[in-house]
């Protein structure tokens, strides 16, 4: 583990909200190597998302910078560029569109690439989060764990080195939410991607290689988890 | 999923808005067409009136527009038929007056010449009489004063028998009442006056030749010598018909304004009820060009349809104007190319302003504070 590239890193991050009153994040320095799976634990309002929506540049920080293989990323476009081609994200609430059947709700993420096997790709990826059978159905006819599968293929269909889950499994009932984590770790290392998880689930936090403690918008303790690279 | 096909969904998301603001754009685009429409129609019928009742060229008084006010000596016929290359000269006096119940008529007295006459097409009846107190009635004027033929009218505090129905296909001369020039010079105490000279030039005769005719008239007798289109050009810088036409396009303007309004308003109602989905889209990798494009391709599908729906709304209320006796008997309605190009000029860009500005304001968040928006 301790050969690997540096993926991602962020250098004295800051955060802070309603003109300054809200600090979310303060002075947070953290590497996520090639491959790697770190859990972000700490309580509601420690900064763990905003830390992740920094990390995948949907948020600017106040302060600080962040390095994508040891260059600094800044800028939309910059970022956007970087989400296309390199990073996935899955939220907790899924965002999928309601009048999109689960195919087309994957397809959305390769809108505008040009390339003959764009099928191709969407039926792979859906036959890897299990969804074949159900990838013509609308969001609203399939369960809670469907719909997260839906959103990882999303995520993945552009087979990122990098993959951001919000609290993946927050919003899913025990059997659901298992799956869905037994599914994202699977992909996760057959891709060799490296993966960052927000999460309050202990067990799930445990299956990461790494497991960062944030309180109070700083990080407090960063450990090795049972999870195996 | 193609971006077209994505926008195309998401207009059916909301169908009755999207087609709500279809005919927004379609009904300020058809009135502005129908608007203009009518504008030019009043020019066209004046210059189709013209060419329906006269020669090849018309003699008018110079810096007079108004018909009714023009006044030229009936002397001036001889005069004019004794200049080479001139084959037939004959004159018209016109004159507006009311009925004893208020109805507005136009009559012309036509002189006393079997070639002017020949070009009075006489529905049914016959022609008056020369000398006495009898008229012919365009078919809509006998219609308004409810007058057939052996009723006897009364114009210019005289009565007239009516012994005919004219053919004019135009709508000016469907209006018109006709009668012999002595008859109406006399009633109209215009004695020995007339408004215009009709004249009719010899046979091949070249276009030098003629305008050489037209030059000798207007330098001899201090005239103006017009065709019938340019006689209609000048009538139509009347100030009443002048001002009139700058209504039409002012209020086609703000029709198209608010139509443009209608699709931004629209358009940012949408974007600000997806503002999360916007930010969704920024998370899975789409790129601010992506989310501008799509928002201006919904757009443009909602302002190509509008526009393509105005244009019908337009021919179909100008059609049916038309149809109305009270506005078709007077007024040609019929749209042409030309009146199609003032608002589609103005649409067109106001449909791009009214989706490029939503597409802006979308694009101008943070995809974290978009997908916290509520």
């Amino acid at each position: 583990m301790t050969g690997r590239q540096t993926l991602l890193g962020l250098e004295n991050i800051s955060r802070s909200f309603d003109r300054g009153r809200i600090r979310a994040l303060s002075g947070v320095n953290l590497a996520l190597r090639i491959g790697e799976s770190v859990a972000l634990v700490g309580r509601s309002g420690s900064g763990k998302s905003c830390l992740l929506n920094i990390a995948s540049g949907l948020d600017r920080p106040d302060e600080g910078r962040v390095l994508w293989k040891g260059l600094e990323v800044t800028g939309r476009r910059r970022w956007a560029a970087l989400r296309h081609s390199s990073i996935g994200i899955v939220f907790q609430e899924f965002h999928l569109l309601p009048t999109l059947t689960g195919r087309q709700n994957v397809e959305l993420a390769l809108v505008g690439q040009s390339g003959k096997d764009i099928k191709g790709r969407v039926d792979r990826i859906l036959g890897q989060v299990g969804l074949t059978e159900m990838a013509d159905r609308l969001p609203g006819e399939l369960s809670g764990g469907e719909r997260q599968r839906v959103a990882l293929a999303r995520a993945l269909v552009r087979e990122p080195e990098l993959l951001f889950a919000d609290e993946p499994t927050g919003n899913l009932d025990s059997v659901n939410a298992d799956a869905v984590a037994s599914l994202t770790f699977d992909l996760h290392r057959q891709r060799r991607m490296a993966l960052v998880i927000v999460t309050h689930d202990p067990s799930l936090a445990r299956l990461c290689e790494r497991i960062v403690t944030i309180v109070d918008g700083r990080v407090s303790d960063d450990r090795p988890g049972g999870g195996i690279a | 999923m193609t971006l077209t096909k994505f926008a195309y969904s998401n207009l059916l998301r909301r169908p009755a808005r999207t087609l709500l603001t279809v005919l927004g754009i379609a009904l300020a685009i058809g009135t502005a067409v129908a608007l203009l429409a009518l504008g030019r129609g009043i020019y066209d019928s004046l210059g189709e009136g013209f060419t329906e009742r006269s020669s090849e060229l018309l003699v008018t008084p110079r810096n007079v527009v108004d018909i009714t006010a023009m006044r030229l000596p009936e002397t001036l016929g001889a005069g004019l038929a004794a200049i080479e290359g001139v084959a037939d000269v004959s004159s018209e006096l016109y004159v507006f007056t009311s009925t004893s119940e208020g109805d507005h008529v136009a009559v012309a007295g036509v002189s006393d010449s079997p070639s002017k006459w020949a070009t009075v097409p006489i529905a049914s009846g016959r022609r008056p009489d020369a000398g006495r107190a009898e008229v012919l009635l365009g078919d809509v004027i006998a219609q308004t004063l409810g007058a057939e033929i052996g009723d006897r009218i009364e114009l210019l505090d005289e009565e007239f028998e009516v012994v005919g129905i004219t053919a004019y296909g135009t709508a000016l001369n469907r209006g018109v009442a006709v009668m012999p020039l002595k008859v109406l010079q006399e009633a109209s105490l215009r004695l020995n006056q007339v408004s215009t000279y009709s004249i009719t030039l010899d046979r091949g005769l070249s276009r030098d030749q003629q305008r050489d005719v037209r030059t000798r008239i207007e330098q001899e007798f201090s005239v103006v010598v017009s065709d019938m289109q340019e006689i209609a050009d000048r009538l139509s810088s009347d100030r009443n018909i002048t001002i009139l036409k700058a209504i039409s396009k002012a209020i086609s303007i703000v029709a198209v304004v608010m139509g443009g309004l209608n699709l931004l308003a629209t358009l940012l109602l949408s974007v600000q009820e997806r503002t999360r989905e916007i930010g969704m889209l920024c998370a899975i990798g789409w790129n601010d060009r992506l989310v501008v494009a799509l928002i201006m391709i919904e757009g443009l599908f909602i302002g190509v349809l509008g526009c393509a729906g105005g244009v019908l709304v337009g021919i179909g209320a100008s059609s049916l104007f038309s149809s109305i006796p009270a506005i078709g008997d007077i007024i040609a309605f019929t749209p042409r190319l030309s009146d199609l190009v003032l608002p589609l000029a103005f649409a067109v860009p106001l449909c791009i302003v009214g989706a490029a500005y939503p597409a802006w304001r979308a694009v101008s968040m943070l995809p974290a504070e978009a997908l916290r928006h509520v």
